[in-house]
């Protein structure tokens, strides 16, 4: 449905989408951010892995990381404090509606090979945090190559036909009943942490199965990977336990002794081994018992 | 207590030769992957006590660093002959095209394990986790120093045996590992 729906709107409806309005005001925020809680926000969210192109040996945010779909490549943006090639000239209200809505200062749609859709429940502070952590890094005056799909895909006004269709909210609000630590394992895993962008089946145009694949696992990850079934019974079958989970989240060791691979060994290289112990332990023990549906 | 640790090393030795068959691999495929097999056994045997679950017994580390020794570098290397991937081999192309950096994790490792023998003695250390420091308090700023450690991937590239040997045992177990994961993320294919 996604497909045709996007298709019919590269063929003919993308003049008059360009005006359908999908942006959410944002209120002014005018809370100061703390730098640590910022980087550690980033770090958690891959916002880090996703915007260094570390293969390329580019400098710490600038972009220029190419992600592979199905309708061609899709390069991360430069979030330094460079005016013109990066977000230097920004509001944090920009950023704020880039980060939790996916759209550009103009309104744009970004793909949503950005992961913006798990970042739609972060707060005020929190966004004030990540912008205050943003400020300090340093300026890198390059440009990323140009995201450059095939038609229709590269009508970005087709997106918000995709947006209505697919872009589901994070199922992050704190369930009543269940401890803090399960709480807090479910917002970071259902948001920030986004484990579901890879572990959960996508449809053919891209949206993910948030009803019938929820966790179930994704065999055509970009790039050709793919990712194993993480729910609370698939992880029990392979012989997870909470403490083995938050073990492998910080050294990428696994209960046969095996060592992740494939896009888990950087989740957890460039991700949740800088976590704290308590936050791994709230993931895994969210993980091992997602029994809230 | 030496007695223990034959039986450590003897068990782990078991364990790996009755792999025989794995998936159906034969010959040099099947010798690598009980190479790799047997230090997935003997890094799960270890966990335990790297965590500091179990009392810390130098001789288990030297037995798990030899382990280690004998299944990278150059004896690892000779187990991936050009283009030698084909099912069940989960090898991806990328290590022949990429030789200079598939070898030199797999030379990473055997100095890693090198400095874990040398260090065996020294303890195992504190056992908060190695990687913490980057979030530490001292964090003035996203690009702090640590970060850009980090940003070079695993980091260690220019890291001397004797600077890794003076660190704690738990440090450069996590980091050894960290190099298996490494070479799995570019260079193996899932399932
Ligand atoms: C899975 C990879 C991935 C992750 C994780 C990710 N991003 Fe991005 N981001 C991208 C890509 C790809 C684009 C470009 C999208 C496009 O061109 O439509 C992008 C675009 C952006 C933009 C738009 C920049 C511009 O110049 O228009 C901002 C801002 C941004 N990301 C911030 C973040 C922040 C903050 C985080 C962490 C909270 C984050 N991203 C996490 C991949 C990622
Ligand atoms: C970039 C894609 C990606 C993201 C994001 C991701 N994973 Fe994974 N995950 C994978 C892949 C690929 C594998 C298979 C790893 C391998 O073959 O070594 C995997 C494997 C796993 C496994 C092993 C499952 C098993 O049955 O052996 C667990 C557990 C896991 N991931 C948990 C998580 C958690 C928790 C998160 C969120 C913090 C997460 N993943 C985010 C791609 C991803
Ligand atoms: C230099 C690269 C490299 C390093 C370092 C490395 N591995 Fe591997 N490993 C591989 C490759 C490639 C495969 C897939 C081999 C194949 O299928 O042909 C593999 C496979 C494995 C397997 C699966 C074996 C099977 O057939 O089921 C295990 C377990 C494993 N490795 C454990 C480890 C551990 C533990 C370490 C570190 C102590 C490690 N590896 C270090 C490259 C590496």
């Amino acid at each position: 449905m996604g497909v045709v729906a996007l298709t019919v709107a590269g063929a003919g409806g993308i003049t008059g989408l360009r005006l359908y309005p999908v942006a959410k005001p944002v209120d002014p925020i005018t809370l100061t951010g703390n730098v640590g809680a910022g980087a550690y926000l980033a770090r958690a969210s891959g916002c880090i892995a996703c915007h260094t192109n570390v293969e390329g040996g580019g400098p710490p945010l600038a972009g220029g990381t190419g992600f592979e779909t199905p309708f061609g490549t899709v390069f991360a943006a430069n979030l330094t404090t460079d005016p013109e090639f990066g977000i230097g000239d920004w509001a944090i209200e920009d950023f704020a509606k880039a980060v939790r809505q996916g759209l550009s200062p103009e309104d744009v749609p970004y793909y949503p090979v950005f992961t913006y859709a798990f970042y739609q429940d972060f707060s005020d502070q929190q966004i004030a945090d990540l912008w205050a952590a943003f400020q300090t890094v340093a300026p890198v005056n390059e440009p990323v190559p140009v995201t450059d799909l095939a038609f229709p895909f590269s009508e970005r006004d087709g997106l918000k036909v995709w947006r209505a269709a697919f872009l589901h909210a994070p199922r992050t609000t704190p369930v009543s009943g269940q401890s803090d630590s399960w709480n807090r394992g479910r917002e970071l895993v259902e948001g920030a942490t986004h484990c579901a962008a890879c572990h959960t089946e996508r449809n053919i145009a891209g949206g993910r199965k948030v009803d019938t694949g929820r966790m179930q696992g994704n065999d055509v990850l970009p790039g050709g990977s793919k990712a194993p079934a993480i729910t609370s019974a698939a992880l029990v079958s392979s012989g997870w336990d909470v403490d083995s989970l938050s073990y492998a989240l910080e050294t990428g060791i696994t209960p046969t002794g095996d060592a992740f691979g494939g896009g888990m060994g950087e989740v957890v290289q460039m991700g949740t081994r800088f976590l704290t112990q308590e936050d791994r332990l709230a993931m895994a023990t969210y993980l091992m018992d997602q029994s809230d549906e | 207590m030496k007695f223990k640790t034959l039986t450590f090393a003897a068990t782990i030795a078991v364990l790996a030769t009755t792999a025989v068959a794995h998936k159906g691999a034969k010959g040099m495929l099947l010798e690598r992957m009980n190479g790799m097999l047997a230090m997935g056994k003997a890094t799960k045997a270890i966990a335990p006590m790297m965590r500091g679950l179990e009392d810390y017994d130098a001789d288990r580390t030297s037995d798990y660093a030899a382990i280690l020794q004998t299944h990278s570098g150059d004896p690892m290397l000779a187990l991936f002959p050009d283009g030698m991937n084909a099912a069940p081999s989960v090898a991806k192309d990328a290590i022949w095209t990429n030789w200079k950096e598939f070898s030199a994790l797999a030379v990473q490792l055997e100095t890693y394990a090198t400095a874990l023998d040398l260090a065996a003695q020294n303890g195992l250390g504190n056992a908060a986790p190695a990687n913490s420091s980057m979030m530490g308090g001292d964090m003035t700023g996203m690009m702090g120093a640590d970060m850009i450690g980090m940003m070079g991937g695993t980091g260690v590239d220019e890291k001397t045996l004797e600077t890794l040997a003076g660190l704690s045992v738990n440090t450069l177990f996590v980091q050894s590992v960290q190099v298996c994961s490494a070479c799995h993320t570019k260079f193996r294919a899932e399932e």
